[in-house]
């Protein structure tokens, strides 16, 4: 049987072995480097940070069995200034180890975190995926954004060529009115 | 064909009641669902315009087109950072609005490539936007969505996990409710939902 508490810096290298599994795990392309240890120890000082912080807005919840750690769940509150509701509990990631899948832990880890935010006022929690990730539409989750990105030199070069389209498209026209 | 009379500007704080009724058309055109009452934030957007275009240096840019003197447009975008891979600094774009009796005459062209080039000059090499999940059009600048956000009700997101733990307590415990079945586990993808990509 499993066990949830809050996470303390005495956790901070289980967290970081879990977290360096989920990241391998993810289908991301973009932003790239995020497997690279540079990105490992940015992640490791950012906990240590919101885990030592006086006034924690970010809380990482641990699931353990028989004291070792299988399972983790990053979730943070945010605030939105446009727009109901004002504050979200927002869930940066759960993860459980592949060998505790398909058991209760990751359930139990939304809930507590599901609990912990109602507990706290927040009505709204928020999640993003990447392509390739399952939506969670079966806990009721609905698309509302989706982010995309394009290299600057991708867009001016599109721009040349939509132009290029364009000033084709206004030609062609005059050239059939001469025929 | 391209528009008569149009110009346009970096926008600055004299600018601020011009953009404030533009960025109203704009939340009225998109008719966001998620989050409600974007509209009533007006007088926040105003506020927080108004302290980013005063910061030194400030902390948006935003091109402004007039045709004449008539408002008809403007793009707003920020530069931002993240902690966690690369880019690590790039140029997010918070608003792209046009009035519709000026659409499809490439003055949104003109702004991206003044947006792309002022982020370009400011050693930025991506751009990023937010969009809504049924919205395509930027994908012909080569825009590629790479993450998607979701909302629920915490409510609905517990009612949702209990009655998942209830068909499972029933499925294997040894007093069978024959009238329920299995769901599948949070971790595997819904059955509703077909595997992206």
């Amino acid at each position: 049987m499993h066990t949830i508490r809050f996470a303390t810096l005495a956790d901070l290298p289980s967290l970081r072995t879990m977290w360096s599994a989920m990241i391998r795990e993810v289908p991301q392309q973009y932003p790239a480097a995020m497997t690279s240890p540079e990105t490992l120890d940015d992640f490791t000082r950012q906990a240590a940070r919101v885990l030592t912080d006086p006034y924690p807005v970010t809380f990482c919840l641990l699931a353990e069995i028989d004291g070792d750690p299988v399972g983790f769940h990053i979730f943070g509150f945010q605030r939105r200034d446009l727009g109901l509701p004002h504050e979200i509990v927002f869930c940066y990631a759960v993860y459980v180890d592949s060998a505790y899948r398909r058991t209760d832990v990751a359930e139990d880890l939304a809930l507590v975190g599901a609990e912990y935010a109602l507990a706290q006022g927040v009505t709204h929690c928020e999640i993003t995926r990447v392509p390739g990730q399952a939506g969670r539409r079966g806990l009721g989750f609905t698309p509302f954004e989706v982010h995309s990105q394009a290299p600057l030199a991708t867009i001016i070069s599109r721009i040349d060529q939509r132009r290029q389209r364009r000033a084709r498209l206004a030609i062609l026209p005059k050239k059939q009115e001469a025929l | 064909m391209t528009l008569p009379n149009i110009s346009v500007k970096l926008a600055t704080l004299t600018d601020l009641p011009d953009l404030r009724s533009l960025w109203r058309a704009f939340v009225d055109d998109q008719r966001i669902t998620y989050p409600v009452g974007v509209a009533a934030s007006i007088d926040t957007f105003t506020r927080q315009a108004a302290i980013a275009m005063a910061a030194e240096p400030p902390t948006v840019v935003c091109f402004l087109a007039y045709q004449g003197t008539v408002p008809v447009g403007f793009l707003l975008y920020e530069p931002q950072t993240r902690i966690f891979g690369d880019p690590s600094h790039f140029g997010f774009i918070h608003y792209l609005y046009l009035d519709p009796a000026v659409r499809h005459r490439g003055l949104a062209t003109m702004l991206a490539t003044l947006a792309g080039e002022h982020m370009i000059a400011a050693g930025l090499s991506h751009c990023e936007i937010t969009t809504k999940p049924d919205d395509t059009q930027w994908a012909d600048l080569g825009f590629i969505p790479y993450e998607t956000r979701s909302y629920v009700a915490c409510t609905t997101a517990l009612g949702l996990v209990a009655e998942r733990q209830r068909r499972a307590a029933a499925r294997h415990g040894n007093g069978l409710d024959h009238s329920v079945t299995e769901a599948p586990s949070p971790d595997a993808p819904p059955a509703e939902e077909p595997a992206e990509e």
